[in-house]
């Protein structure tokens, strides 16, 4: 929520920015003796005209927004581009309606962005989890998880409460049977994370 | 830094001891550790029914009329990374897991319970290779250590595992193995050879009572399959014993399973030849082709043959109920037995688990039943 209005208001002056200058002028004034002198002077061209110094120009709402200083044989010649933001243009109707549709999109874009990093996070845990079973796993228990090896159940078809059960005990050499010393030694090495993954693999191999 | 580190922690706890460590290289070294294991407490009470004293020798199965004892196990284990390759295994294990400290006795208090570092090894692993170094554990065992070198590789269609053990807990034997195992769909197979190339005269591997030791060769094979949701298994074990006048042990067994989903069925009809059908090198009764329910073990009787029926029922995913009868007939013997075995299991949660266990054996050669009961309680992390 904090994080919402925080982005409204950064909003808000980006675009209240854009809208603030839509009027431009530029002013100069040419060979002053020193620079102080620009102060009081009155400007040429733009809207200045000769008539308005720099205060007016303030006076006025323009806001410099850069100047330039240049100088030539002890005298100096300056550059103004002033900028004044009409309001009348912008209604904060407006503003709320582009702001809101600009936070719209980017909740959108946002919403697909996690929707894509979690399709892709399932898909590489999938692709592991498929790497691990068919490194370690499908030599015995079939490609498709189908086989059924002495009377077990088959992988693809095993529940979850089982085969969690079965992988821990498997792991601590907790079975006895005359195959679980090489169940123990794929389990032990396999981390919770590989196990899960190589669940999520088997349940999409399930007729 | 980091690798020493974690090779710190390798060391310190070989030795149980961590105090050098200090809190923040502690910190560094668990990092990527995977700690697992589980603690059990089981309550086990059996009563010979017909025996009317303590002491009585009546029966077959034991001369007390009733007796009562614990079975606890820990087991704590640390698969340590200490690089992209490499890790360190150690595990440490409560050692009498059967009820009976060193010396036999039962193990009603904790001076019987032994905690000792039960396996020690370095693996190196990629993809679809990995080879082993230190103290693991030997195969066509029941879970028993022994010091060696071991190397799998995966190709596909079957997985490889080769290795050689240079001592082993059966004594000072030396075993080499290869297996291979794998499928085509839906067929399953595996196949193992051991070889124990120098036989300790004190140790007792070949249970068929003509020897005390276990020199030999292994040969166990399997095959199984599955058509929708019936699955068929053919096992077979023999140990080519090498010690002069010892014979040599067969065992087959042929067994059909259903799976109904909620429900399980099984059948199974399991054979020794005359001499016995002891195939595993440590003499226990964890091979494929063996039928074992509560004191019924078929390996160890000679010319005698088992069958094995079950259901398991999930009355829910947390509740389980299994019924098991097996009978076996001993040729030419008054030694036929039978057992009837239920148990019920409730996993409370994911790391916890409730069970209670209760078996009638009866013995053609006893006048008496033994029964069982064992209540007991298991925490996996």
């Amino acid at each position: 929520m904090t994080k919402n209005k925080t982005l409204k208001f950064l909003l808000l002056s980006l675009l209240a920015t854009s809208t603030l200058y839509a009027q431009q002028t530029l002013c100069y004034k040419e060979n002053l003796t020193s620079i102080s002198e620009i102060e009081y002077v009155n400007l040429d061209g733009g809207i200045c005209k000769g008539e308005k110094n720099l205060q007016d120009m303030k006076n006025d709402s323009w806001i410099i927004d850069d100047v330039k200083i240049s100088p030539n044989n002890g005298k100096y010649s300056f550059t103004y581009i002033f900028k004044k933001y009409n309001q009348q243009n912008v209604s904060s109707d407006n503003i709320d309606e582009k702001i809101n549709k600009i936070l719209a999109q980017r909740k959108i874009k946002a919403k697909q962005e996690r929707k894509e990093k979690i399709r892709l996070a399932k898909l590489k845990r999938l692709t592991d989890g498929q790497t691990l079973y068919e490194n370690k796993c499908a030599s015995c228990h079939g490609i498709d998880g189908n086989t059924r090896t002495m009377h077990s159940k088959k992988l693809s078809e095993l529940h979850e409460f089982d085969y969690f059960q079965k992988m821990k005990a498997y792991g601590v050499g907790a079975i006895k049977s005359p195959l679980a010393y090489q169940m123990e030694s794929i389990a032990q090495f396999l981390s919770d994370k590989d196990i899960t993954n190589i669940y999520l693999y088997l349940r999409t191999l399930k007729k | 830094m980091k690798k020493i580190a974690k090779m710190s922690l390798v060391a310190a706890m070989a030795i149980s001891g961590l105090t050098s460590a200090s809190a923040a290289d502690l910190t560094e070294a668990i990092k990527g550790v995977k700690i697992s294991g589980f603690v059990s407490y089981t309550m086990e009470k059996v009563n010979n029914a017909k025996i009317t004293a303590a002491g009585a020798t009546k029966g077959q199965y034991s001369s007390d009329k009733s007796e009562a004892q614990h079975d606890i196990d820990v087991r704590i284990q640390a698969v340590i990374p200490v690089n992209d390759m490499v890790t360190a295994t150690i595990r440490l294990d409560e050692a009498n897991d059967d009820d009976t400290d060193a010396t036999g006795s039962a193990a009603v208090d904790s001076n019987s319970l032994r905690l000792e570092l039960d396996r020690v090894y370095f693996t190196y692993k990629n993809a679809k290779f990995s080879t082993s170094f230190g103290l693991m554990q030997v195969p066509l065992t029941d879970a028993a250590q022994g010091d060696g070198i071991t190397a799998s590789y995966d190709f596909g269609a079957a997985k490889v595992n080769a290795g050689y053990f240079y001592t082993t807990a059966e004594g000072s034997d030396e075993v080499a193995f290869i297996s291979v195992a794998g499928s085509i769909a839906p067929v399953s197979y595996y196949a193992t050879y051991a070889s124990v190339l120098d036989a300790d005269a004190t140790t007792t591997g070949n249970r068929n009572g003509t020897t005390d030791d276990n020199k030999g060769n292994f040969l166990h094979l399997g095959v199984s399959g599955n058509i929708e949701m019936i699955s068929l298994a053919l096992d077979y074990s023999q140990k080519t014993d090498l010690s002069t006048g010892n014979e040599d042990q067969n065992q087959y067994k042929v067994s059909v399973g259903a799976d109904l989903g909620m429900v399980t069925l099984g059948l199974a009809y399991a054979a020794n030849d005359k001499d016995g059908g002891n195939t595993l090198v440590d003499g226990s009764d964890v091979a494929a082709s063996e039928i074992s329910v509560g004191d019924l073990e078929l390996h160890g009787l000679g010319d005698a043959s088992a069958i094995q029926a079950s259901v398991s029922v999930d009355v829910n995913a947390t509740n389980n109920v299994k019924l098991v009868y097996a009978a076996a007939d001993v040729e030419g013997t008054n030694m036929d037995q039978d057992v009837i075995k239920v148990t019920y299991t409730n996993m409370m949660s994911k790391n916890f688990s409730v069970y209670a266990n209760y078996e009638i054996n009866d013995k053609d050669s006893s006048d008496d039943k033994m029964t069982e009961l064992t209540l007991g309680a298991k925490y996996s992390f």
